[in-house]
């Protein structure tokens, strides 16, 4: 089957190629009816699996955050490696029978499972709380998975810890750039091997995020050691290359589901604003960030995703200062804002996410005022098998309809 | 599929690995006893800890190091608990009991040991924090061969409240 990034282009094409009368409106029509009918259904099931995973993976990092007493720290870590294990064979099993989204899911929860363990050993042993050591071994565990397994979600997962590496390094002033250097060195020969354009990109858009998050901060350029040099270098050019990529407009997709580059500057966006939100006390910091925030979001796709306005509100309310009952009418005032704007959106499936993003945002709130981590993690995780299971229900009755 | 296979026991063996490496520090390590003060942040990953700071630390140094730079905090028992008897840029010879800390980035902040935390469960963190005046709160630290410290057990008023390691 064609990926997204095709389908789009044939669909562009259609209109010259019925001109040109190579084929007639009838197999036009038929090409949009078949892609669409494909599109959805694939993604709806791999969008259920990915976020059950997601869920599963949160639950288990909450799990290890609550410092559950009531296990002890040999049952707790051993509790732990079993479930890696079990993801990996998991996965290993899946590969040989089950549909790909299966083997993508358990690879995101392996990935996920692998950095519970080190924190709960740093957690065990009273290691100085996330020291960029584990951050530069979580990053490369996931691109060892991604190389393997070929695996977008792993690789995700390893971008997106490395983004975390860059941002702690900084806050800390302890720079590992040569292991750092060394993990991307690694994602760059996965993502060459497997052709992953999109990740190469977002390789790219994430370093200039964490770039941009430092640049906001005017006492680390005073101070600037060539370590930070070196990365501010990287930093600029993947802001370059990012503003390229804007200019011609291409789509990054994030397999299995399409998400373009909007994700990428939604996060920047966020990152962008929280940094803002350091130069004044609250309220004033965090009016300052939010205003920057959204006027980027404006500048950038002129209002008409939702998925903008959820992700920078979803990272803006979850790190705003502020107590828990604002930040539960700010979530929900978001959220009502989101569902207005998603009536306008260009993308379905855009404003889904938009939406989920910001209910989770609530959800994550009226949680911690009512729950536990313990409690949590509990919920995380029967929300994460319940999908899991729902894209399990799901690809068997196509198969059975098939 | 042989790489996949190598891929998973890898990461369980980095798991285990990082486990065991504590651990033997843990047992094999001399142990040394430090007067201590709490405070209470908070983990993303890893949940609520106390942040200690320790008089040691606050030690006047014969020299000015520079950010990042070792120090050596060379230890002796004095009553309870163990106290600094020499501050050094060259490690001390064996079989002083020293301890590897590095110089902080302003020139008024502590040396950072390598013992500054300790995990607690959800919510415990305040408690400990908010200690009256007067209860006396100590770290067990075990200081491994080159130098290293990592914390054992904390105790208040000579009971231990919280261990590390997995047995």
């Amino acid at each position: 089957m064609l990926d997204r990034l095709t389908q789009r282009r044939v669909l562009r094409e259609l209109p010259r190629w019925i001109a040109e009368g190579w084929i007639d409106e009838a197999g036009a029509a038929a090409i949009r009816d078949d892609f669409a009918r494909r599109v959805q259904g694939r993604d709806l099931v791999a969008l259920l699996g990915l976020l059950g995973a997601l869920l599963l993976g949160l639950g288990a990092l909450l799990f290890v955050a609550a410092h559950w007493a009531a296990l002890s720290a040999a049952a707790r870590l051993t509790l732990a490696v079993a479930a890696l294990a079990a993801a990996h064979g998991g996965a290993i099993v899946a590969s040989r029978r089950r549909p790909a989204w299966m083997v993508e899911a358990l690879l995101l929860l392996a990935t996920l499972l692998f950095g519970a363990n080190i924190w709960l050993i740093g957690q065990i042993f009273n290691l100085p709380p996330q020291p960029p050591a584990f951050f530069l071994i979580w990053m490369i565990a996931g691109v060892a998975t991604a190389w393997i397994w070929t695996s977008s979600a792993a690789a995700l997962v390893a971008i997106a810890i490395g983004m975390a590496w860059m941002v702690e390094t900084w806050a800390s002033g302890s720079p590992h750039d040569f292991g750092f250097l060394a993990a991307c060195a690694l994602l760059a020969g996965a993502i060459a091997r497997h052709g992953w354009v999109w990740a190469g990109q977002f390789l790219w858009l994430a370093l200039a995020i964490a770039a941009a998050a430092r640049l906001a901060l005017w006492d680390w350029l005073l101070d600037l050691a060539p370590g930070h040099g070196l990365r501010l270098a990287v930093g600029a050019l993947g802001m370059i290359a990012a503003l390229a990529m804007r200019a011609r407009r291409p789509y990054v997709l994030v397999a299995p589901l399409q998400i373009d580059t909007r994700v990428t500057l939604a996060l920047l966006v966020a990152v962008t604003g929280w940094t803002a939100a350091d130069f004044g006390p609250p309220p004033t910091g965090i009016l300052l960030g939010i205003t920057i925030g959204l006027a980027l979001a404006a500048l950038a796709v002129g209002w008409k995703t939702p998925i903008i306005a959820g992700s920078a509100g979803f990272l803006l309310i979850s790190l705003a200062p502020l107590p828990a009952p604002w930040l539960i009418a700010l979530a929900a005032a978001a959220f009502l804002a989101v569902l207005i704007m998603a009536r306008r959106a260009e993308d379905r499936l855009d404003s889904w996410l938009g939406g989920l993003g910001l209910a989770g945002t609530l959800g994550y709130f009226v949680g911690a005022e009512l729950l536990s981590l313990i409690n949590r993690s509990v919920l995380l995780a029967a929300g994460g098998i319940a999908l899991l299971a729902a894209g399990w229900i799901a690809t068997r009755r196509r198969r059975t309809r098939a | 599929m042989i790489w996949r296979i190598l891929l998973a026991l890898a990461q369980i063996a980095i798991v285990a690995g990082l486990a065991t490496q504590a651990q033997w520090t843990l047992q094999h390590g001399t142990r040394v006893r430090l007067e201590t003060e709490p405070v209470d942040p908070r983990s993303l990953f890893q949940g609520d800890y106390v942040r200690l700071a320790y008089p040691v630390a606050r030690s006047p140094l014969p020299f000015r190091p520079v950010a990042g730079e070792t120090v050596w905090l060379t230890l002796a028992p004095q009553g309870e608990t163990w106290s600094v008897t020499a501050v050094t840029r060259a490690r001390p010879a064996p079989p002083a009991v020293a301890i590897r800390a590095t110089a902080p980035d302003k020139a008024a902040g502590r040396l950072v040991l390598g013992l500054e935390t300790i995990f607690v469960p959800e919510g415990e963190g305040r408690a400990i924090e908010d200690l009256a005046p007067g209860r006396r709160i100590y770290l067990d630290a075990v200081v491994a061969a080159d130098g290293n410290a990592r914390p054992a057990a904390l105790l208040i008023d000579g009971r231990i409240a919280y261990r590390s390691g997995l047995f």
